[in-house]
């Protein structure tokens, strides 16, 4: 069943970019990838019991460090995208190593206080662009494929399959470590973390796992969107910005890190798209409406509709069968 | 053989002395039992042995290396595993999902192993399986195992809690309360299958309890503690007789 | 000599705002048990309705603030009554992700009908302080003293009375504290009543000093939730404690370093985590 999905998920979003002529509805695709592999992360963090609220961070460090790396040091964009995950990677890993021995509440208050500092570095600091940002930030060179000839990278059309390859890539690797026996330590280490060490778990070992991946593809998402774009300002990575990771990841629910993150942070992405078109104020109204709206109904994510749905639907028929 | 030692351990909490140097030999293959009133120190001192607390002073020794202050993980990968009063496992976890995770130190799967699904992780988890589901058939359980495990009997549960800490294959099992909430068939299960892991796996079981008739019956030497205090040791019947255990037992009665 | 005095002179009126907001907080997180992250929206409502009254309705501002505070209130209790209470048995998570969502339909309803900045209300007091050689704007002074005299008073009030040791009861042991005849749903709502109303009135004191906008209440809460939890979650005295120690490393590095000294400020944070991860004076939920 879920393979079966699975497949025509994937072939929908190949054939997506023939299926329309506006590019505006690229470039809306390539935002909810984005998103999508944000929230993907936030939800793997989630797993093993710790909440951030600093995911915007990696994001801006692999923006920044693959914007500046290809800039004054004519880095290739595909480079920086590694690059990029590479720093972010590098900053969780030295974020978490410091600071995952500390219980819950606290650490959600250190990634925010980690995300607030790499803002204010980035927008204080005129090496990374001040206040202003980044600007001419160069687009990904054409390749040569051999045999096939040069792909250039034009229009969005082309670059919305390099999301596609960050999102795909991405997706494999967090499901992988959710479905595996990796992520039945993280969901015990999250249930009693007391238990599993007295069994001979290594709580940080695998909490360092997870939250270095999730900052690894935070960032190459990062550095893709500095290359897509162009431009690069601070104010696209404040703590809002991390909330609205956390509400995409919400709705789309815990029950599985990849779908989740996909369709919570789709849904979320398309309709704040939708909205900023009438008017920015809107979108404040929306999130919150919507969080609300999750927790008093659906506290697991829309992905637990289908499971509430049959139990009814089974509860009935039983009545009516009796 | 001493198999494990506490060594003059003393801890001070926030200006409380949890425990006096505390010194206690446990020898090996013998069941021994912790007893004391209530807030005597005992889950302290299990938090100490294991890993949990650093003790303000004092050293334990286990298998003749000084575990003292070392990780709880590491010190469980030694050999030394405990159970835990309440919270004995993975509440939301299925039945086979306990013994699965307990099952980590036994065969730990790698990271790359787990991540590409190698042959060698595939084996591990199916050996992992198949042992997880004979303690369940052995439990007569099997049946549930897909069930929820905070659904289950208490007695059930804690008979799991018990299977997980022995699925780690250790030398030395600590064990806080194990018949805590029980009533008397399952005290009865529980205490024959801690001789039994005696007997037959010959480890070495500590355990701290409160039902009197249960230690008198199951252990070898009983080790009483009192306000942080090392009171009396002995067989079950010497320290039944001892003068001041009777003290301090009856002492907490009249106050109460 | 003069830098320090007005260093000092600083960091007081800086620690004085955010001890205001940080007690609130500690005191919602320590009795209802949740982060109140709408605080900075009822901070905001405070200084909105306070600029309303002023600017177009004309009201005296000492009636404004009132206003403001009552205003603020109700609106606190509305959320205590529908909201908080109903999910108090929930997971925590979901408590805070409600609070979360109505302040910010309530921020972005506020946007619509004050569009983006807009400047602030005429100051009340006019003129300057002379202390020594350092000034002071008589605003700023005002703002600073009756934000101490309202937090001693409250701190008073806990410490004395009847009503303050049944919160201080409900907050180490809620479930003793409702067998020892404690009304919990009086005493909930009373500390929201008070945490609404400090809010509010920060808020409201704020106005004239700097421009208004309907999403700076985002800031404002995360800045307080730091303090409380480098004070050490649910203990007022730590509150008070990181309240004084982020005006003044605030105004210290202010005066020193211009805008970075935001980012000294949360490497302290940081710092402070690394070797105290409980705060300053934290120990689980106690209100001392």
């Amino acid at each position: 069943m879920q393979s079966v999905l699975f497949t025509l998920i994937a072939l929908g979003l190949l054939l997506a970019p023939a299926m329309t002529d506006n590019p505006a509805h690229i470039g809306m695709l390539i935002k909810c990838g984005i998103a999508s592999v944000l929230a993907m992360g936030w939800l793997l963090i989630l797993r093993i019991g710790c909440v951030s609220l600093g995911q915007v961070a990696f994001l801006a460090i692999g923006a920044y460090s693959s914007a500046l790396f290809s800039m004054k040091m004519g880095m290739s964009p595909w480079l920086g995208l590694l690059l990029g995950g590479l720093m972010a990677g590098i900053a969780a890993f030295v974020l978490g190593v410091v600071f995952l021995r500390v219980r819950g509440f606290s650490l959600a208050i250190i990634t925010f206080a980690f995300a607030e500092i790499v803002r204010l570095t980035f927008s204080n600091l005129t090496m990374f662009g001040g206040h202003g940002g980044i600007l001419d930030i160069p687009s990904f060179p054409s390749i040569s494929i051999p045999f096939v000839g040069p792909i250039s990278f034009d229009s969005s059309f082309s670059v919305y399959y390099i999301m596609l390859l960050v999102l795909f890539v991405s997706a494999l690797v967090m499901w992988r470590m959710d479905k595996s026996a990796l992520g039945r330590t993280f969901r015990s280490i999250s249930q009693n973390e007391d238990l599993v060490q007295s069994l001979g778990v290594y709580p940080l070992k695998y909490k360092l796992m997870g939250f270095v991946t999730a900052g690894f593809f935070g960032g190459v998402a990062g550095a893709f969107s500095a290359h897509y774009y162009g431009i690069l300002t601070p104010h696209d990575y404040t703590v809002m910005a991390s909330i609205f990771v956390q509400i995409q990841a919400t709705v789309g629910g815990v029950y599985s890190v990849l779908w989740g993150g996909l369709l919570g942070a789709s849904l979320m992405v398309t309709f704040e798209t939708q909205l900023l078109k009438v008017d920015y104020r809107l979108v404040h109204i929306f999130y919150g409406s919507v969080i609300i709206l999750v927790t008093f109904f659906l506290p697991d994510g829309l992905l637990s509709l289908p499971g509430k749905v049959k139990k009814r639907l089974k509860s009935k028929l039983e009545k009516v069968l009796a | 053989m001493n198999i494990l030692s506490v060594k003059k351990v003393t801890h001070r909490f926030k200006g409380l002395k949890a425990l006096s140097d505390i010194d206690i030999d446990v020898r090996e293959g013998e069941i021994l039992g912790i007893i004391g009133p209530n807030g005597a120190g005992k889950t302290t001192l299990f938090n100490v042995i294991s890993g949990f607390l650093k003790p303000t002073e004092g050293d334990i020794i286990f298998q003749g290396e000084n575990i003292t202050g070392l990780r709880p993980h590491r010190i469980a990968r030694k050999g030394l595993v405990r159970s835990f009063q309440a919270a004995t496992l993975l509440p939301l976890f299925p039945c086979v999902g306990n013994l699965l995770v307990a099952h980590h130190l036994y065969k730990e799967f790698g990271f790359f192993g787990a991540m590409f699904s190698t042959p060698s992780c595939a084996a591990r988890e199916k050996e992992v399986m198949e042992r997880s589901m004979a303690i369940l058939r052995k439990l007569g359980i099997e049946n549930y195992f897909m069930a929820t495990s905070k659904d289950l009997p208490y007695g059930y549960q804690k008979m799991i809690g018990l299977s997980m800490a022995l699925a780690t294959d250790p030398q030395v099992l600590l064990l806080d309360e194990p018949v805590a909430g029980m009533n008397a068939p399952e005290i009865r299960v529980m205490s024959e299958e801690i001789l039994r892991i005696r007997n037959e796996l010959k480890k070495t079981v500590v355990l701290v309890e409160h039902n009197m008739r249960m230690v008198m019956g199951v252990c070898d030497r009983v080790v009483v503690i009192h306000h942080g205090v090392k009171i009396a040791e002995g067989t079950p019947e010497e320290t039944q007789n001892d003068p001041q255990v009777i003290e301090s037992y009856l002492g907490i009665e009249d106050e109460g | 000599m003069t830098l320090i005095t007005q260093i000092i002179l600083n960091g007081f009126v800086m620690s004085a705002n955010y001890i205001m907001l940080a007690l609130g907080l500690t005191l919602i997180f320590g009795i209802l048990r949740v982060l109140n992250f709408a605080h900075g929206t009822m901070y905001v409502l405070g200084a909105y309705v306070v600029y309303v009254l002023t600017s177009m309705a004309g009201v005296h501002y000492i009636a404004a603030m009132v206003i403001a505070v009552v205003a603020t209130m109700i609106f606190g209790i509305l959320l205590e009554a529908v909201l908080l209470y109903p999910l108090s048995s929930r997971m925590l998570l979901a408590s805070i992700a409600a609070i979360l969502g109505v302040s910010m339909m309530v921020d972005g309803i506020l946007a619509f009908i004050f569009t983006g900045e807009d400047v602030a209300v005429e100051s009340f007091f006019r003129g300057m302080v002379w202390i020594g050689d350092a000034a002071l704007s008589k605003e700023r002074v005002m703002v600073t003293v009756c934000s101490f005299v309202v937090m001693t008073a409250l701190y008073l009030w806990i410490q004395r009375t009847r009503h303050g040791m049944a919160i201080r009861a409900m907050a180490e042991n809620p479930a003793v504290a409702s067998l020892q005849g404690i009304n919990v749903r009086h005493m909930r709502f009373l500390v929201m009543i008070i945490a609404a109303g400090l809010a509010a009135f920060a808020g409201a004191l704020v106005t004239p000093l700097y421009y208004l906008n309907p999403f700076m209440g985002g800031q404002i809460v995360f800045r307080a939730l730091l303090i409380v939890a480098i004070g050490g979650m649910g203990s007022i005295n730590g509150s008070i404690l990181a309240g004084f120690i982020f005006g003044f490393v605030e105004s210290i590095g202010l005066t020193f370093f211009g805008p970075l000294s935001q980012i000294i400020t949360f490497m302290m944070v940081m710092v402070i985590f690394i070797f105290r991860p409980q705060g300053l004076m934290g120990v689980k939920y106690e209100l001392h």
